[in-house]
């Protein structure tokens, strides 16, 4: 490792909260390291100090023990404006408050970088346009940030970060107000930048499946307060996601790489078919509590036929044969039929 | 430049705001001088500054020793209110936030309270010194009473964070002031009136040579903000965000709590508590340059903060009449429309503090 690669180190930190008289350890003995151009996403269940490692790791919270290390220095011991000149930071806290407009509120970004007044030059102007560009911001550029969405706020915020202009950035649940589309967007965003300009970033989530596609190297953060590394494949091929993550309620699914509920099958179907319709079907038929299992007995078989650009669903079932030519039709029949038999039950 | 660090469309031209202002200034500046309850016009006040021979002895001694000190100490306490109440709202993230919200002004009506209300002898001495012209012994009591005050809540504000300041400050103000009612309960009515008196606040009471000393802090005060524009602005992001962006958010906090107060309490002490001013100037700066930007409400404050105390001074010396209302009447009541008619006009000035 080179001596002038800029990394964010840890040894034996412990982080949490320190009173007068108690102290609550978040999590303890953490070594950890964050090198350049990954993106590295922290996961963990609520309430095992996510926020608390990334406020510690960007220098704002201190540690009960151990150090953090930015090129070799203690954070805590360096000047703020150094650190922010390598540390940038999104956090969860509430929106600011005032008057701003996107990009004033994107220049404040390069305070550590401009004079005591704060005044702009042209390279801070270009970098401002820049982040804002970076950030998939463009069109929000003369908005009031009072005005914004939640969604639209995190952009800014992360435009603002990226004006810091710093190898790393720490990102503390940025997509918890984003619906889907715009998770996978922001997701694939920060990866291009870690990637394209050798970033270093961390962002910590509760979104198993997007990190699990998009995350260069996976922390996991338990309960216990250790933090498990590893690529995202591994960790979950070797079981270690389902540890963590896996309950009394929820199933790991290694075949999909999802967490699902956990629910003794009512019935065991057998599925043939190909493409996009036996996947949708399958979890079609995995969501209204039909086991899939080969081993077992099938009480019922499907088979997925394409024709002409159709598909029809053949379902055998009591000696019967059924065709459905949608979807749709086919759920509809599954539902009403689990329908008819809990009530049958309850009779 | 300017125009090009908030690249908005809806920000007003500040040049021109600015120099505005200045105008607005000039004329009143002019008008305190010569208005009051002997009226002065143009032209003797040319010749009394051009040093005329043949200019009015009279209206010459009027001019120096009573109207310009008058009209000085109007600007200079107009715009230490109006910028210390900016640094506590922007401090402590409150609209609500006014200069007097750490209690310093009930510490200074506590001092002068024990000074006026208790000190019998030297107290009726006061009582007749009180109405003509500043006293001293009234302006170290008060002094002494926000600085006293001030001590104790940057003692306990260190571990603390800004919503446990504010309530620190208002449980401070009732302990305080709940005193100075014991006080008042307890004591004759000559005083009393007295007392009321100071706490109705007045610009006349500080002679030039107070000014040697009042000019020289508040002037040092108010332009120690010019340089406190950028880490106030971070601090408007709130203090975690702030402390990312490298500014010493402690320093800041301590140093802007700490000018903000010194400020108040110096005006308290020479001019008695004079409300509105400090909350009120902010919210018209914001509303007038639709900013946020400390850049240019800290310099906007300075002048919209005096101009509202020589206006609101000059409606209180009642120009033509031999009477004087009471200042601090004056400054809510025309003050208060003003403030309604931009929140009717913007809908909620809330907004333009971000809430």
């Amino acid at each position: 490792m080179s001596t002038h690669e800029l990394i964010l180190k840890t040894e034996g930190l412990s982080i949490g909260y320190q009173g007068r008289k108690l102290e609550r350890k978040v999590a303890k003995d953490l070594d950890l390291e964050l090198s350049p151009g990954r993106f590295v996403c922290l996961l963990g269940p609520n309430g095992t100090g996510k926020s608390t490692l990334i406020r510690t790791l960007g220098g704002l919270h201190p540690s009960i023990d151990g150090q953090v290390l930015l090129k070799d220095s203690p954070i805590q011991a360096m000047e703020p404006r150094d650190r922010a000149k390598l540390v940038s930071l999104v956090l969860t806290e509430m929106l600011p408050v005032g008057i701003f407009t996107v990009y004033s509120m994107v220049a404040l970004g390069r305070h550590p970088h401009t004079r005591w007044n704060g005044s702009l030059t042209e390279k801070d102007h270009e970098k401002i346009n820049w982040a804002i560009q970076a950030a998939n911001a463009d069109s929000l550029r003369d908005r009031q940030v009072g005005e914004l969405s939640d969604g639209e706020r995190q952009k800014v915020l992360i435009a603002r970060a990226l004006a810091q202009e710093t190898p790393i950035m720490l990102l503390d649940e940025p997509t918890a107000f984003l619906d889907i589309t715009r998770r996978i967007e922001l997701m694939h965003t920060l990866r291009e930048l870690a990637h394209k300009h050798s970033m270093s970033i961390l962002l910590s989530s509760h979104d198993l499946e997007l990190a699990l596609q998009c995350a260069d190297e996976l922390w996991l953060l338990s309960d216990e307060g250790k933090i498990t590394k590893g690529s995202p494949e591994n960790l979950a091929l070797t079981g270690q996601l389902s540890d963590l993550f896996g309950s009394e309620a929820l199933d790991w699914d290694a075949q999909q790489g999802t967490f699902r509920v956990h629910q003794q099958p009512c019935l065991h179907a057998q599925l043939v078919g190909q493409g996009p319709e036996h996947l949708w079907t399958e979890r079609a038929l995995l969501r209204l509590g039909y086991g899939l299992d080969d081993a077992e007995p099938a009480s019922m078989e499907i088979r997925i036929e394409n024709a002409q650009g159709a598909s029809k669903w053949i379902v055998n079932f009591n000696q019967e044969e059924i065709v459905f030519r949608s979807l749709d039709l086919f759920t509809l029949w599954l539902e009403s039929r689990s329908n008819h038999t809990t009530t049958e039950g309850s009779n | 430049m300017l125009q090009k660090t908030t690249a908005s469309t809806r920000l007003r031209n500040p040049t021109l705001l600015f120099g505005g202002l200045g105008l607005l200034l000039l004329v009143l500046f002019i008008a305190n001088v010569g208005l009051g309850s002997v009226l002065i016009s143009l032209s003797d006040l040319l010749s009394i500054f051009k040093g005329n021979a043949s200019a009015d002895p009279v209206l010459k001694q009027i001019v120096i020793d009573f109207r310009l000190p008058q009209a000085l100490t109007a600007m200079l306490s107009g715009s230490a209110l109006a910028v210390s109440g900016l640094l506590m709202q922007t401090m402590l993230r409150n609209p609500l936030a006014d200069p007097f919200v750490l209690g310093v002004n009930s510490g200074a009506s506590l001092g002068v309270a024990i000074v006026v209300l208790t000190a019998a002898p030297a107290g009726l001495a006061l009582t007749q010194g009180l109405g003509i012209s500043g006293n001293l012994l009234v302006i170290v009591a008060a002094s002494a009473g926000s600085a006293g005050v001030l001590l104790l809540i940057l003692i306990l504000a260190r571990r603390m964070d800004v919503m446990s300041i504010l309530i620190l400050g208002l449980m401070i103000s009732y302990g305080v002031g709940a005193v100075v009612s014991l006080l008042m309960f307890f004591s004759m009515p000559a005083k009393l009136q007295s007392f009321i008196t100071w706490s109705f606040g007045h610009f006349g009471n500080v002679t030039w040579s107070q000014l040697n000393v009042y000019l020289p802090v508040i002037l040092a005060g108010t332009l120690s903000t010019l340089f406190l524009s950028k880490p106030l602005d971070a601090m408007l992001m709130g203090e975690n965000y702030a402390a990312s962006l490298g500014t010493k958010v402690k320093q800041i906090r301590f140093l802007c709590l700490m000018i903000a107060s010194v400020l108040a309490g110096t005006v308290t002490g020479f001019c008695g508590p004079i409300g509105f001013l400090g909350i009120a100037a902010p919210h018209l700066c914001r509303y007038l340059f639709q900013t946020s930007s400390h850049r240019l409400l800290i310099p906007a404050t300075l002048m919209v903060g005096a101009s509202l105390a020589l206006s609101a001074d000059l409606i209180a010396k009642a120009p033509g009449y031999s009477t004087v209302l009471p200042l601090n009447a004056i400054t809510a009541l025309f003050g208060a429309p003003v403030i309604i008619v931009a929140l009717v006009k913007q809908g909620k000035l809330g907004t333009l503090f971000g809430r």
